[in-house]
């Protein structure tokens, strides 16, 4: 087993699926003789040449538009979009056509593209560069969202995807890009889409998070058992769509004290969803509110970037309500 | 198996369709069925395009889907089936590779485009029809732009009403060939688009037609007549399949 970062893991799951199957394809700008903006795709143009792994004209709804295309012929593409930012060009196409044609042709045709997309701040990258739009696509019926935290996750969850017979969002959390390392193997294997993960067990509260949150609200567990004796429950949702209600509402029940975090806005963030499912079937568990640490309700900021995201602090202060007696 | 039909079979297929079609626009004003989108006098044109497939070639058509199925061998009776119980026929459009019911009047393009580029080494075109309406839509440049620059094996034929601009020109920007025809003679648009089919599949690349069409006119007066019987049983047999059905459901 290799030590792997979440690109490195991401590169590997490609790779894996490229070997095993010629149907296949990587397309998106730059994904091939300079190997992604993130280098994600490093080494595959070399490997599996232009016929699989396609420089792309800019613009993402052509991204998308063709992929469907390729997937209605029978091939599995795997589009990059370079920055989830950038995705809202391709959004008519992700949602009035990728996530539809299952539906309106009877099942007769499926569209199984996978559109692979970094989103998240904390890199210092502005307005464009940082938002995490998870949201827009769990509200489309049609469409599978995937979000991991760990390398281990990004490869099994990854291979998951691209086996699936419909489309898939998978957004990479890109501050923990390279940050997040662990054991990865160099051979295949899957996670199943629809299963949460604990990360971290406990019995006093319960912290539902995905992504780059799941490390900030580990630091935040970490100093409430420190300094408060706390014992924080940690949820990776993994996957927001289908989403594992019963690993998150058994901890609820399990602890009665519910937070959840995510860097989107709070408003019609993810967070509620997950706050009204939690409340819908642990109501009577509950021992205090359900409390939403999230982004804030403005455009993404260029400067008061550490002011926007959750940080552990913020999350801690939130585990202190929960908890008061 | 899909039939393709001879050019003997072209007028016959002009008159079957645009039978067909304006029985579905009275269903449709009389409130029987839901909206239905007119052929509107441009049946030489889509009859004839649908006409220059092979047997292998997918379509992606628009709203006038009864066009590419009564020329690739579906029963008329399906197709009023589809109209009284939509997705009646879904298998059988699948079947004879008719992709249909994209949501905008461009949002097919890439589509076509992608599906031409995969199926490129398979001896298979790809026929995209659109409206000129369409051409003014960002995706007609990006599905039109990513055949160019993939070299994909797709024919784009745009129905043109006279007085609209001209739309051949649009290619030299995109460095693909461009032919405009008059989409009022069925055999003319045939051959066109059959050799605009048979380059693309040798690897030269895209081609957009022009074909040049006269709205609103109605070519062939004694349509309702010639196919009268047929399609009035057909309509009387999809009305009770729609009875039966909403029955069943309670």
């Amino acid at each position: 087993m290799a030590t792997m970062n979440i690109i490195q893991a991401v590169n590997s799951a490609l790779v894996n699926a490229m070997e095993a199957d010629a149907n296949v394809v990587v397309l998106g700008e730059d994904v091939g003789k300079f190997g992604g903006v993130f280098r994600a795709t490093a080494g595959l143009h070399e490997k599996f040449g232009s016929d699989r792994v396609i420089d792309t004209p800019l613009s993402e709804s052509g991204i998308i538009g063709t992929a469907i295309g390729m997937a209605l012929y029978g091939m599995n593409p795997v589009a990059e979009i370079q920055f989830a930012d950038f995705i809202f060009p391709g959004y008519d196409q992700i949602v009035s056509e990728l996530a539809k044609y299952r539906y309106r042709s009877g099942g007769h045709f499926t569209t199984p593209v996978v559109v692979r997309t970094p989103y998240g701040g904390g890199i210092k990258g502005g307005l464009y560069h940082s938002q995490s739009p998870e949201s827009l696509f769990a509200h489309i019926a049609g469409l599978k969202v995937i979000i991991p935290s760990s390398p281990y996750d990004a490869k099994g969850l990854l291979l998951s995807a691209i086996a699936d017979d419909d489309p898939v969002i998978f957004m990479e959390p890109k501050r923990v890009y390279r940050a997040a390392r662990g054991e990865v193997p160099e051979t295949p294997y899957t996670i199943p889409l629809g299963e949460a993960h604990i990360v971290h067990g406990g019995d006093d509260v319960t912290v539902v998070a995905y992504g780059a949150m799941v490390h900030t609200v580990l630091e935040a567990a970490s100093i409430a058992k420190d300094e408060h004796d706390l014992n924080v429950e940690v949820v990776d949702v993994r996957s927001l769509v289908p989403l594992d209600v019963d690993t998150i509402v058994d901890s609820a029940k399990k602890t009665g004290r519910v937070i959840v975090v995510h860097e989107a806005p709070k408003t019609c963030g993810f967070g509620a969803e997950l706050t009204a499912t939690i409340q819908e079937a642990a109501f009577w568990h509950l021992e205090a509110p359900i409390e939403r640490v999230t982004g804030l309700d403005t455009p993404f900021p260029h400067t008061l970037e550490d002011e926007y995201l959750p940080d552990a602090s913020r999350i801690v202060q939130a585990l202190l309500r929960a908890t008061d007696e | 198996m899909i039939a393709t039909p001879s050019s003997a079979d072209l007028h016959e297929l002009v008159g079957l369709v645009q039978a067909t079609d304006m029985r579905l626009q009275q269903l449709a004003h009389d409130g029987i069925i839901g909206p239905h989108h007119a052929c509107a006098g441009e049946e030489p044109t889509l009859v004839g395009a649908a006409a220059a497939l092979d047997e292998n070639d997918w379509v992606f058509w628009g709203s006038q889907v009864c066009v590419p199925a009564l020329t690739r061998g579906m029963d008329v009776g399906l197709l009023f089936s589809e109209a009284f119980t939509p997705g009646a026929t879904q298998s059988e459009l699948a079947e004879r590779k008719i992709v249909t019911k994209t949501h905008g009047a461009a949002a097919r393009l890439p589509h076509a485009t992608g599906l031409a580029w995969a199926a490129r080494q398979d001896g298979v075109a790809v026929l995209c029809e659109l409206g000129d309406g369409a051409i003014s839509d960002a995706d007609f440049h990006v599905g039109v732009n990513f055949a160019a620059v993939m070299n994909a094996p797709v024919v784009f034929v745009v129905r043109n009403g006279v007085d609209a601009p001209a739309v051949t020109p649009r290619a030299i920007g995109y460095g693909i060939r461009s032919t405009r025809v008059d989409g009022m003679e069925a055999t003319e648009v045939k051959d066109v688009v059959s050799n605009a089919l048979d380059e693309a599949r040798t690897g030269t690349g895209p081609v957009l037609i022009e074909a040049v069409t006269q709205r609103g006119r109605q070519t062939y007066k004694g349509a309702n007549i010639a196919f009268g019987e047929q399609i009035e049983s057909a309509i009387t047999a999809a009305e009770r399949a729609r009875h039966a059905t909403r029955a069943a459901r309670g």
